[in-house]
């Protein structure tokens, strides 16, 4: 008796154990809440929005709409729940754009919900003709609105009139083409992009050669062949990527130019992409003229097609496997909000805020070009001449507004957060830094990147 | 009729925490992968995602990949062994040395043998280095069919010890008398190989087999460490079908592709138990 009492205790204990601690590992919430999964504080943009989404719950006695965020230690314990709960049915309610999510395969395998069935099953108080048709439609997949974009971002690279004139462009007829020509004759002492953007940048630029959606690429062209070596030279200018990476260049004052005499065409700071609202604009523009400097010029990024394109700088998507669609839906109705876009999008005069990128809704735009055209200084009490504010309205209203306005079409990803993408930390990014490495030749790299690329668009 | 009742209750008692651990971490996962299989997001498809599935230009080309790596190093890896062990019991008394030396690939940690398998086979190492200096261009080694080839002789150079050593215990079962009989009939030591060795140690062989199909599925860990998540189109096997579409989560495909490939290993095991059962000859 005594011994089978003992092998029963045994049997329960091998078997209970490893239960509880499979169990253990799994994030699993019974909340009533809608939840996000985050890593850290501050990690994601869209975090930002659902404290203050949270906040305005708590402020109208709604706690149970507001948002419950899950912590992990690190984007690899993210992903690793992140993969079991949706195989299992469940996951987090929301998933941000800026997270490392593959959200081509989750809308290929109808992970997200369709967030115009939401907005019509729960009388959201959206409509979508008020908001950025060509931004809006990046969203769309098979007439599906699977992603909601919040926020954009114009992908134009900044510089100014002075250094391209000092550099022997014509700042009136810069492009890439004109660029890349200029390094092709060896006519040019100056970096294309600061070293530590140089990855994003080609990123972006092998983008282009190729679409997920239709399932091609376009890499064994003569075309990408030639401007792959192009930019590639132009970045390194004959030096190595490890040396360009350890070189940190004293910068005077701001962004423009290191002080040694380095020159880089596009800004000398990491972050060469410009991209922010209408008033940083205007500020940035100011901030120029003050100090002496040449204000800044964008040109657009590179794009086969010689359009203008955008990226979403924030923008989320609903998990199919989502219970509580009637408070996403709330949560929609927030955001897309007059209060809440302008609070973030520059649209807003009851706020100290710059904003942080472009925001989707028409009236709320408008709202922020006005703002930008009146913006007229840094601090209270300080004054600008009227010369100085015409040119900055002039600057806001003929040049970077008219880009905007060109927008022909927006990536899923934005310039900064498009090294954090699945594809690519997983796909991409090693072929990339082994060519910058000189680790590998350009036949090599259009091999490899052919392969890795096509095999990762059809699995 | 009692006590052995008794003792039934007892075993089955003693199993059950092995059965459970079995149901709960196989049987349930296999069921809901499954039936996974059937829906894509909420939706219900059928057999959709299989029929999908076999219209994937890359799962057509990892199965492919994987068949031929299949048919190519199982085969190899037993010849090799068995030929080794078939030496190695010829020569009894430097056989345990032998035997031990062939084990250490066994055990040599994966890092190790990518970096030396790098330092030899990048576009800039030694072999492309040697050929090089012979006049010759140099080899993309892990960007070309070769890869393939790569892989087959890692797989082999690994795994060969571990067999050999099964095949030698096998060989040591076999009863002297039998050779003994087939020396006095005037059998030639290659009729004797094929007439009463190979015949002898089918169980052991299975064994082998078995042993061998497990291993050509570990081979991905040193596939993923030399080629990476996407290696070369000629080293793309199922595991990185199946690896990938977790990451990626694809999960109507990766549940798709694995229970096809549990079955194919199943039907595979059913045809060779089922060859084995009917030519084996140690009863």
């Amino acid at each position: 008796m005594k011994n089978k009492i003992i092998s029963l205790l045994l049997i329960l204990i091998l078997t209970i154990c490893p239960l509880l601690s499979a169990c253990d590992g799994l994030q699993v919430t019974s909340s009533d809440q809608l939840t996000f999964y985050c890593v850290g504080e501050g990690g994601d943009e869209l975090y930002e929005f659902l404290k203050k989404y949270n906040k305005y719950c708590a402020v109208n006695d709604t706690f149970e709409d507001s948002v419950e965020f899950i912590y992990f230690e690190s984007y690899n314990e993210m992903n690793s729940a992140l993969a079991t709960e949706l195989m299992a049915g469940g996951g987090p309610d929301i998933l941000s754009l800026t997270q490392t999510y593959p959200f081509e395969k989750l809308v290929r395998n109808k992970s997200l919900a369709d967030i115009d069935e939401i907005v019509s099953t729960y009388n959201v108080d959206v409509d979508f003709i008020e908001f950025n048709e060509n931004v809006m439609q990046s969203g769309i997949v098979d007439g599906k609105r699977l992603i909601l974009p919040l926020y954009y971002r114009l992908n134009a690279l900044y510089t100014t009139k002075e250094k391209l004139e000092s550099l022997g462009f014509d700042p009136e007829n810069c492009n890439f083409e004109s660029i890349l020509k200029a390094y092709e004759n060896d006519s040019i002492n100056a970096y294309l992009v600061h070293p530590y953007s140089a990855e994003a940048f080609y990123f972006s630029f092998i983008r282009q050669y190729m679409d997920f959606y239709k399932g091609s690429v376009d890499f064994e062209s003569d075309e990408f062949y030639g401007l792959a070596e192009g930019f590639k030279n132009a970045i390194l200018k004959g030096g190595t990527y490890a040396e360009l990476l350890t070189y940190e260049p004293e910068t005077s004052e701001n962004w423009r130019e290191p002080e040694d005499g380095s020159a880089y065409v596009f800004s000398a700071n990491e972050n060469n992409y410009y991209g922010g609202s209408l008033t940083t604009y205007a500020l940035d523009y100011l901030s120029a003229l003050e100090y002496g400097k040449e204000p800044p010029m964008l040109i657009p990024d590179y794009n086969r097609n010689g359009e203008i394109t955008a990226s979403i700088e924030v923008g989320f998507a609903i998990n199919a496997n989502c219970k509580k669609m009637d408070k996403a839906a709330k949560l929609i109705e927030y955001l897309l909000s007059d209060s809440s876009q302008g609070y973030f999008g520059g649209g807003r005069d009851d706020t100290n805020s710059f904003g942080l990128a472009l925001p989707v809704k028409n009236s709320v735009f408008e709202n922020a070009v006005t703002e930008a055209v009146n913006f007229e200084s840094f601090w209270w009490g300080y004054d600008f001449d009227e010369a100085t504010l015409d040119r900055k309205n002039k600057a806001v209203t003929e040049e970077y507004l008219p880009m905007i306005e060109n927008i022909s079409s927006c990536n899923l990803y934005g310039y900064n957060s498009q090294l954090k993408s699945h594809l690519y930390q997983n796909v991409v990014g090693d072929i990339i830094t082994d060519y910058l490495n000189d680790k590998i030749t350009t036949n090599k790299f259009v091999q490899r990147l052919t392969s890795a690329v096509t095999i990762y668009m059809s699995e | 009729m009692k006590y052995k009742r008794k003792e039934a209750f007892a075993a089955l008692f003693f199993v059950l925490p092995s059965v459970l651990g079995i149901a709960v971490f196989y049987v349930v996962p296999y069921i809901i992968c499954f039936v996974k299989s059937l829906f894509i997001g909420n939706t219900f498809v059928g057999l959709n995602n299989y029929l999908e599935l076999f219209t994937n230009k890359t799962f057509l080309l990892a199965l492919k990949n994987t068949g031929i790596f299949s048919v190519i190093a199982i085969p190899l890896l037993m010849i090799v062994s068995f030929l080794i062990a078939l030496f190695l019991n010829s020569f009894k008394s430097i056989s345990g040395f032998f035997r031990s030396s062939l084990l250490i690939p066994v055990v040599v940690p994966i890092a190790s043998l990518v970096s030396v398998w790098q330092l030899l086979f990048d576009d800039y190492g030694a072999v492309n280095g040697l050929l090089n200096a012979l006049g010759l261009e140099t080899v993309g080694f892990f960007n070309s069919p070769f890869s393939m080839v790569m892989i087959i002789i890692i797989y082999v150079w690994k795994y060969c010890g571990f067999c050999v050593v099964l095949f030698t215990a096998g060989l040591a079962g076999v009863p002297q008398h039998l050779y003994e009989s087939a020396r006095l009939d005037g059998a030639s030591s290659f009729k004797m190989v094929t007439h009463v060795t190979i015949p002898m140690i089918t169980p052991t062989t299975f064994f082998v087999f078995l042993m061998e199909i497990i291993y050509s599925f570990k081979i991905f860990r040193e596939v993923f460490a030399i080629f990476g998540d996407y290696p070369n189109e000629n080293v793309y096997f199922l595991q990185n079908f199946i690896n990938n579409n977790y990451y990626n989560l694809n999960y109507p495909r990766l549940s798709a592709a694995s229970i096809v490939l549990s079955l194919f290993i199943v039907l595979l095991l059913l045809v060779f138990y089922l060859f084995e059962r009917k030519h084996s000859f140690t009863q």
